[in-house]
């Protein structure tokens, strides 16, 4: 049962791996990018997540969810762990469709008793922190060995969200 | 001094959000005064509201002291004003609901613009946030027993909400800290969307 407050909704994310590994390769992937991405892609994905949340408070029906979050830890892991570098606004488009996802996910979960606006912050602040982390991680970058070490961090992104994947599609058949 | 104050807001606002389910109950037992500035200080709406005006005056007034203080102080009078006029509020009732998390998104976006250009603009958003939700914490203190003390409540929640959020955003000076004030105002804009779904859902 998840609580209907703010430790509720901070919680959510975090106890997540699929939440955790797309959130971190999301602040991972715009400190490789670079200024303008190190700030446009932590504040696009929670505006897009809230709009997902909208969605999904709303009772807007979205097919495949559960599977699209668990990509997207496949597909971020892999834009970190190959150094992709697109366009600003494929890398801030791919990042808003996964927020979309995440954001549905969240809102379906919003408990409507207890504090729901509170549960809303808790995981918008959890989701930021965790951008914050893949951030933070991606300061390695400044030596030669760091810029290895996190490509592997993003190969390992990739692997926890395909286990992510692969149970999903095990538990769906 | 400016990174103790930004210490002491951040604790401030943590240890807010963390009781942010008691803000009813706490009304109720600690009296008017109390009750009302609880009231603002733990429901998370008022909170984001308040802090994101608190961030649009630093963010308006590229954190020039005066000028902080000149914002704030107007701001401060408008909030007790509409937190007053409970004849107004009763009329604002049916549309509070949308307008609170409408006031979220435009104040929240602004930040996350944190540009002091159009500085008019960031004046009347915040203004905006200002009085949409101090008209609904007129709403919510209409029936208190002692109004006067009440919006005096609320008027004390403000100006700390508001100078936490003012301290947080002189971190803009630095490019990190610029960085840091947009996605604050992106998560306001984030809880507005919240709040607007919760308002349509009903």
């Amino acid at each position: 049962m998840i609580a209907g407050d703010f430790s509720g909704g901070f919680l959510h994310p975090i106890t997540g791996l699929d939440h955790v590994v797309a959130m971190v390769a999301v602040g991972l992937w715009g400190a490789q990018l670079g200024a303008p991405a190190i700030w446009v892609l932590p504040i696009t994905f929670p505006i897009i997540m809230a709009v997902g949340s909208f969605l999904g408070i709303v009772g807007v029906p979205l097919p495949s969810v559960d599977l699209a979050v668990a990509l997207s830890g496949v597909v971020l892991g892999l834009a970190v762990a190959t150094s992709a570098r697109p366009p600003l606004i494929v890398s801030a488009l791919l990042v808003g469709v996964f927020g979309l996802v995440h954001g549905y996910a969240h809102g379906t979960a919003m408990p409507l008793s207890g504090s729901p606006m509170a549960f809303g912050g808790g995981f918008v602040m959890a989701t930021g922190l965790l951008h914050l982390s893949g951030i933070l991680l991606g300061i390695l970058m400044r030596w030669p060995t760091g810029v290895k070490v996190v490509r592997t961090i993003g190969m390992s992104i990739v692997l926890a969200a395909l286990y992510s994947v692969v149970n999903l599609v095990a538990a769906m058949s | 001094m400016q990174s103790r104050a930004i210490a002491f807001s951040l604790a401030v606002l943590a240890a807010l959000t963390a009781q942010s389910t008691f803000g009813h109950d706490l009304s109720v037992s600690h009296g008017p005064f109390l009750g009302a500035a609880f009231h603002v200080l733990t429901e998370f709406d008022h909170l984001a509201a308040y802090v994101c005006v608190g961030l649009l005056c630093g963010v308006v007034c590229s954190n020039r002291r005066p000028a902080m203080l000149t914002m704030v102080l107007i701001l401060l009078v408008l909030s007790l004003a509409a937190a007053a006029m409970r004849s107004v509020a009763q009329a604002f009732e049916p549309m509070e609901v949308f307008l609170s998390p409408l006031s979220l998104m435009l104040g929240g976006s602004w930040v996350a613009l944190a540009s002091a250009r159009l500085p008019w603009v960031g004046v009347t958003v915040a203004a905006a946030v200002t009085v949409v939700h101090s008209i609904a914490n007129g709403i919510a203190i209409g029936h208190d027993s002692s109004p006067t003390l009440a919006s005096l409540g609320v008027a004390s929640a403000v100006v700390l909400l508001v100078a936490a959020g003012a301290s947080i955003a002189s971190l803009a000076r630095s490019p990190p800290g610029r960085i840091a004030v947009r996605v604050l105002g992106s998560w306001v804009v984030a809880l507005g969307l919240l709040q607007l779904g919760l308002a349509v859902r009903g």
